[in-house]
């Protein structure tokens, strides 16, 4: 985790002073070491090979050891390959959002010949992450691939300065249409699905309030909360859902200690939009329900009381992007994958997969239904924010027919219904700008 | 809901966070009263919550976690003492070495148990359903992990230890004169070897605690800078175990304020005010420390006030703390 990271790389300088300022030390020489010794710690976070080059390359980037003293070793690209790089916000551990984006660079590995894959995890979102795509970039790197929101401006920036490299941002909305493109998903689709099936639990257990674990208030998860409510409404009616802001994508023990949060204020079931598995086990700690998020196996944590896991798979969009990029037929666009493409899923839901028997049985069924309708394009992300849609306040937002489009739904500018709502039956506050 | 189930909730959930930064806390205690800066923290929490996590999970048994833990933390704690008391390298470099190490080892080994999502059993949670009726303690005393009682009672030994014991008295010793220590006969090394041991084991609990009790799995990065606030804890409370235990409660109850009031409806005014929203936590995330600035700024005050006594000292810490001992050297106060 970058906030780890460099606390200590802080620390050792000021303790260096100290011992030095006290004990009359050789304050030059400790602060050099202390240095060194953050940078050796802010390898951990560095890059580490693939099946293709084994450990990274030992030679820093000169421009990576930045802001801070910290430094961190940059990979490097293997000559005659098609090299991919891939820049993680959290460690690769995490189990659940850079894991899954991981285990989709490991399938881009495994079903495209001739491509050299590398990554650089705990990516600090920022000015730690311009210079890490910029390091990459020089080095070679024919596609660099951000996968956090808050690098949106910094990949617009680099992408400006490198026209023959490209770059891939993940769940932004900017583009530059040469050679800067951005890829997500209707993940809101099975966030609505999730709903369903924890209204459904919270009516059967007569416990009438669903949590939501919330990173940061933009348009994006304030669209998977509203989503989620929208569903839980469907099958619980008189649930509230209350909505706990972590600020951090990241954060094992605040992830914990929200999930905690929700459950002591009446939650029955917990539905996490951050990246660890750890609110998971909360559940099964308390003896109530959670729903995870980004990985098809998020719910091995918590088998019994893990209802379903909302997830991506991002090999979907990486090798479609990798192959039109050696094909010469990559146009840079926005890509918005929807349950028709794979890109999102449910767990327990596919082919061959059984439902988690802690889901009421009628909801189960009607999960399928509405899975099988969205699979077969009959149902959208437009028709589950379709009007009459109703913000917390009772104020109408879109009168009964009406539906959103794509920019309402993404927030981006001129949109008319744009996502900085919460919709009726959710009691928490967004937090304004 | 009413205040009173809001402060139940609250006290019970943020003591028992206060436990791993209880027990970092105390070991970091053990360490510097002995004149060793222990910057290992951070690492060695994590390869002792590794370490419990992997064992339990071979075992079936989370006492068997703990105890591997604790080993690796003892393993640590000898490590780290080779080489600052043994070799005498500076403190800052080699705890910060150490941690790095540690905390980059325990994310390697960590990876496959990431892949093999299997889940571990937790420690044991003590349900004593007579006391429910407490008020405001209530729900946290009627049910709590065992390592309530665990963290209770090295502080409990801590503290004799350190105002009744003579190796508290030779620790102590030894911490804020060397040289006269060891003029009297006492051995610096192996008092300082001893405190760093026991400081470095239980970190290594503080680890287990985290990851078989408090924030039970295991994923990269669990502790999350628990180490270094457990670091300015030990200054927050003035190298008293006592007043270090209640920083760590009242750290962890500190923690968990920011998410309680998001499910609450407050006063217009603070409903208006910067306080609300996820912005609040970056506030309440700074408390600590400048709650750990407070008490060192208040000494000062308290110092200047009583100018003729020599008792009181503007700094805690323990004299020779970061000072490598060498007999033949001059060390002069």
């Amino acid at each position: 985790m970058p906030i780890p990271c460099s606390r200590p790389a802080s620390l050792g300088l000021v303790g260096c002073w100290t011992v030095a300022s006290a004990g009359g030390r050789i304050l030059s020489l400790g602060c050099l070491l202390a240095a060194l010794v953050s940078g050796a710690a802010c390898k951990r976070q560095a890059a580490r090979g693939t099946a293709v080059s084994p450990t990274a390359s030992s030679t820093a980037d000169p421009a990576a050891a930045g802001a801070g003293g910290r430094a961190r070793s940059i990979p490097t690209a293997q000559p005659g390959l098609f090299n991919v790089a891939f820049v993680y916000v959290g460690p690769v551990g995490d189990g659940g959002w850079t894991y899954t984006h991981d285990l989709g660079r490991r399938a881009l590995v495994q079903k495209v010949p001739g491509i050299h894959t590398a990554y650089v995890e705990n990516v600090a979102e920022g000015a730690d992450c311009e210079h890490v795509l910029r390091s990459l970039a020089r080095k070679r790197f024919d596609l660099i691939v951000g996968t956090s929101f808050g690098y949106m401006d910094a990949m617009e920036t680099v992408a400006a300065e490198f026209p023959e490299r490209a770059f891939l941002h993940i769940a932004g909305w900017k583009q530059n249409g040469t050679n800067f493109g951005n890829a997500f998903g209707a993940m809101e689709d099975m966030k609505y699905l999730a709903g369903l099936i924890a209204g459904g639990r919270a009516q059967a257990d007569g416990r009438l309030v669903v949590g939501y674990i919330a990173p940061f208030p933009i348009p994006e998860v304030v669209r998977l909360i509203n989503a989620t409510a929208l569903g839980m409404k469907q099958t619980c009616p008189g649930c509230t859902m209350d909505v706990r802001w972590i600020n951090a994508w990241v954060d094992p023990i605040r992830e914990q200690e929200a999930a905690e949060s929700l459950f002591a204020a009446g939650a029955d079931v917990v539905v996490t939009g951050a990246d660890t598995t750890l609110p998971l086990s909360v559940a099964t700690q308390k003896g109530r329900y959670a729903i995870g998020y980004d990985s098809p196996t998020a719910c091995d944590v918590a088998k019994e009381r893990c209802l379903t896991s909302t997830y991506w798979r991002w090999e979907v969009v990486y090798t479609d992007v990798v192959q039109a990029l050696r094909a010469g037929t990559w146009k840079p666009g926005a890509i918005y994958g929807d349950a028709q493409s794979g890109l999102v899923g449910l767990s327990g839901f596919s082919e061959g997969e059984v439902p988690n028997p802690n889901i009421p049985s009628a909801v189960v069924e009607q999960v399928r239904t509405i899975l099988g309708e969205l699979r077969a394009g009959r149902f959208s992300r437009f028709d589950v924010f379709a009007g009459p849609l109703r913000d917390q306040t009772g104020r109408t937002v879109l009168a009964a027919g009406q539906k959103p489009t794509q920019s309402d739904l993404l927030g981006l500018s001129g949109c008319s219904v744009c996502m900085s709502f919460l919709v009726e039956g959710i009691r928490g506050t967004l937090p304004r700008k | 809901m009413t205040v009173r189930v809001f402060l139940e909730n609250l006290l019970a959930a943020g003591v028992l966070r206060g436990v791993p930064l209880l027990f970092a806390a105390l070991g970091e205690l053990w360490a510097e009263r002995s004149g060793v800066l222990c910057l290992s923290i951070e690492g060695t929490l994590l390869l002792g919550a590794l370490a419990g996590y992997a064992a339990t999970l071979a075992t079936a048994s989370p006492f068997m976690g703990l105890l591997c833990a604790l080993a690796v933390g003892l393993i640590c704690g000898l490590l780290h003492a080779a080489l600052v008391v043994g070799l005498r390298v500076d403190q800052v470099i080699a705890g910060l070495g150490l941690s790095f190490v540690a905390s980059g080892l325990a994310s390697m080994l960590g990876t496959p148990l990431v892949e093999a999502r299997k889940v571990a059993a937790q420690l044991p949670v003590i349900a004593l359903p007579s006391l429910s009726a407490v008020p405001l303690l209530g729900p946290l005393l009627s049910q709590h992990s065992i390592v309530l009682e665990l963290a209770l009672s090295v502080w409990l030994i801590t503290a004799l230890v350190f105002s009744r014991t003579r190796l508290g008295l030779d620790l102590t010793a030894v911490g804020e004169n060397p040289s006269a220590a060891d003029a009297m006969g006492l051995s610096v090394l192996r008092l300082r070897v001893l405190a760093v041991v026991i400081g470095s084991g239980l970190f290594g609990i503080a680890g287990a605690s985290l990851s078989l009790a408090v924030s039970p799995g295991w994923v990269e990065g669990l502790s999350a800078g628990q180490g270094f606030i457990a670091l300015v804890l030990v200054i927050f409370g003035r190298f008293r175990p006592s007043r270090v235990a209640l920083g760590a409660f009242l750290f962890g109850v500190i923690r968990r304020l920011p998410l309680d009031l998001q499910g609450v409806t407050l006063p217009d005014f603070i409903e208006r005010s910067f306080l609300r929203g996820p912005g609040s936590t970056y506030v309440l995330d700074m408390l600590p420390y400048v709650m750990t600035m407070a008490v060192l700024a208040l000494q000062t005050v308290r110092v200047r006030r009583a100018q003729s006594e020599t008792t009181l000292r503007l700094d805690d810490a323990p004299w020779a703390l970061g000072r490598p001992y060498h007999r033949a050297a001059r060390h002069e106060r």
